[in-house]
């Protein structure tokens, strides 16, 4: 036990020992993204991984309205995923007649009204709704 | 017989390996051999063991310093912390410094700014530059521009270089996002042109013209309160919506604009 | 002569147990830091120590036990899962505890069918045991008649899990619940009248406006430009979109509606679960 251990120091010295060099003077690499890079563009992953013809088509809307319509806007939408990402999520997971309803449902749900009926995301600032997803309790505590 | 003596010898030998010590020892080189991650769990061991406090004062210090390498910076000024007070005179300096670091990396800049005043005042050479440089980056973090063009010409060996990149930086102060909005108030779009943000300001433009004419149109063709009900709604919404994302364009612009001309300065550090 | 030796090198090897107990990799330390790590929340860390007490001793039963347990609390259940498997031969032959700490991996999974398949073939669990895990499965799959049944096994009155667990079957088979067909049929007849019976007569309110404003705006334009021009026909066809969401809606909300009413039960039978076990 002794021996492997000092076999696997010298092994672990010859692949490191070259690296050593570097940790002196002022490592400027590390604070390159001290600041904000004020990069505000934004990708929808949403519309990605297609499985057929509708949920293209779909996504090709959302992506048109959320390049030209959406950002022109500020945040509006009461909820996160916003009303957009919950109707091309929804579609995608449930079709389009029953997505569609959905959709529409959710548009009229978007009033901010009724804040009580949500979980609250704190991070957003915005209420939880994710058409693929339902809460569940959890059985077991996580803490013993 | 033998069999069992033959037992007792291994089991008794074995045992003598990965000692408190040992693992204290074998904990240090594996950070000399920066394998930080396996190090810190190494000196979790020693701590935990280290019933008497003798390893500890002397294990703080490397934690730390695997916990920043690794990135944990956080964690590692907790660690440093510790360090500090079992630690004396230049290293006391030293751990304040990777603190200042580890606040910088944080965005914490106010605390950075109060470890930076708890350093001694005669320091090393090597941890006066590093000491300027921390500040030259406070300063610029917070904006204050003057101190940090200052303190960046002090180490960056090309001054003029510096001087040019602060000019620069002067220019990025000229683009107001209060000017961006007042002037999508007045006509959309025009203020996400004036920072410079063209496809966004043509969308704009011809989305709020748009709805202006569908409005128009339909007020026209049938009454004003059917353009009023059905378009002016929806004009409202991307006209307000329009002005204040230009205040948000202007706002972010100048966010990348001084993140590129502080990486350029710190390319002048560099070098 | 052999014995003198013998005699000799047993407590040479003695002695030297006592240095021994410095070398931090070995048995004992390994479990007491192991412990430490589990206690302290560092889960992951711990599943290392586990895993090489384990190894060093394979006929230790309790750092079995801390290891199932680590790699529970640190979130990766389906590998606690798979790793019972591993280090156990027969798991319907592993102790109570054991047995216990492989349904809770079992139970986070949410695989009820598996967990009460294991329930039915383990031979070292007692049967209340058995028939309260097996409650409990019911009760978070929402099947609340099931569970009584199960429940209903365990005759020991002073049992305050089963006793907790009574109550809370009661409340879910006889609490008021909403109909969905109801709440679907009233927002048939007037759009968000079941969101309003289901509690959200806020979102009624707001599905009426704008299910009414879209018939308001195409009937008007019928009147205005006939069957035959497209305006009136863009207006029908939101308007038709909101109303039929908002049956959809309605039927939604009154399950939600009975969903969160369990979803309180069930929390309230997870706190007397983690109590109990």
């Amino acid at each position: 036990m002794k021996y492997t251990g000092i076999v696997f120091l010298l092994l672990s010295l010859l692949l490191c020992g070259n690296s050593m060099a570097q940790s002196s003077g002022k490592r400027t690499n590390l604070y390159r993204n001290m600041l904000e890079d004020g990069n505000i563009k934004k990708t929808y992953w949403q519309a990605q991984n297609n499985q057929n013809e509708l949920q293209t088509a779909f996504s090709g809307l959302f992506l048109f309205y959320k390049t030209f319509f959406s950002s022109q806007d500020l945040t509006v939408c009461t909820f996160t995923p916003s009303c957009s990402e919950y109707g091309i999520l929804a579609i995608k997971s449930h079709g389009m007649i029953k997505g569609g309803l959905m959709t529409m449902d959710r548009l009229t749900r978007c009033n901010g009204l009724s804040p009580q009926n949500y979980e609250f995301d704190k991070k957003l600032m915005l209420l939880k709704d994710d058409p693929t997803r339902e809460p569940l309790v959890p059985v077991v505590a996580s803490y013993k | 017989m033998k069999r069992v003596i033959f037992l007792m010898l291994i089991t008794s030998l074995s045992a003598f390996s990965q000692g408190i010590e040992e693992s204290f020892l074998f904990a240090n080189s594996l950070y000399e051999n920066q394998q930080y991650q396996n190090a810190v769990e190494t000196y979790k061991r020693v701590l935990f063991f280290d019933s008497d406090d003798i390893y500890g004062p002397q294990s703080y210090k490397k934690m730390a310093d695997c916990l920043y390498e690794t990135g944990e910076f956080a964690e590692a000024s907790y660690y440093y912390d510790l360090a500090y007070f079992t630690h004396s005179g230049t290293e006391q300096a030293d751990i304040t410094l990777q603190k200042i670091s580890c606040h910088l990396l944080l965005r914490e800049y106010n605390l950075a700014q109060v470890e930076l005043f708890n350093l001694p005042d005669s320091l090393k050479e090597n941890q006066t530059e590093q000491k300027v440089f921390y500040e030259a980056m406070l300063a610029f973090a917070t904006e204050d521009f003057e101190m940090a063009e200052e303190l960046f010409k002090d180490i960056a060996p090309d001054t003029l270089a510096v001087h040019e990149l602060f000019r620069e930086n002067d220019k990025i102060n000229k683009l107001s996002p209060k000017k961006a909005k007042i002037l999508s108030i007045i006509l959309p779009g025009l203020g996400q042109f004036y920072a410079g943000d063209v496809k966004n300001g043509l969308n704009s433009l011809l989305l709020t013209g748009g709805l202006l004419y569908l409005g128009a149109a339909s007020a026209v063709k049938t009454s004003i309160l059917d353009a009023s009900i059905s378009v002016l709604p929806w004009f409202q919404r991307y006209y307000s919506g329009g002005y204040n994302k230009a205040e948000a364009i202007a706002e972010a612009k100048i966010k990348e604009r001084r993140f590129k001309v502080f990486n350029e300065l710190l390319d002048e550090v560099e070098n | 002569m052999k014995k003198g030796l013998l005699i000799f090198l047993g407590i040479l090897s003695l002695s030297l147990k006592v240095i021994a107990q410095e070398n931090l990799y070995n048995e004992t330390n390994t479990r007491k830091f192991g412990e430490y790590l589990l206690e302290s929340g560092q889960y992951n860390f711990a599943v290392k120590e586990f895993e090489r007490l384990n190894f060093l001793n394979p006929s230790d039963s309790n750092a079995k036990l801390n290891l199932m347990k680590s790699y529970r609390l640190s979130g990766n259940w389906e590998d606690g899962i798979r790793r019972s498997n591993e280090i156990f031969e027969d798991l319907n032959l592993i102790p109570r505890p054991h047995s216990i700490e492989y349904s809770k991996l079992l139970l986070t999974g949410r695989d009820w069918p598996r967990a009460q398949h294991y329930w039915e073939t383990n031979k070292t669990l007692p049967s209340p045991d058995k028939a309260l895990l097996n409650t409990t499965a019911e009760i978070f799959n929402s099947d609340f008649q099931k569970a009584l049944e199960y429940v209903s096994l365990v005759n020991d009155s002073t049992n305050y899990l089963a006793e907790g667990y009574r109550s809370i079957i009661d409340r879910g088979l006889n609490g008021k619940r909403k109909s969905p067909f109801l709440a679907g049929f009233m927002s048939t007849a007037i759009p968000g009248l079941g969101k309003a019976y289901t509690g959200n007569w806020k979102d009624g309110l707001v599905s009426l406006i704008f299910t009414g404003g879209m018939a308001f705006q195409a009937y008007r334009k019928f009147n205005q430009f006939g069957a035959n021009n497209y305006r009136p026909w863009i207006y029908t066809a939101i308007g038709t979109g909101f109303y039929l969401g908002n049956i959809y809606g309605s039927v939604k909300s009154a399950k939600v509606k009975n969903r969160k009413r369990i979803n309180i039960l069930q929390h309230e039978a997870s706190d007397l679960f983690n109590a109990y076990y």
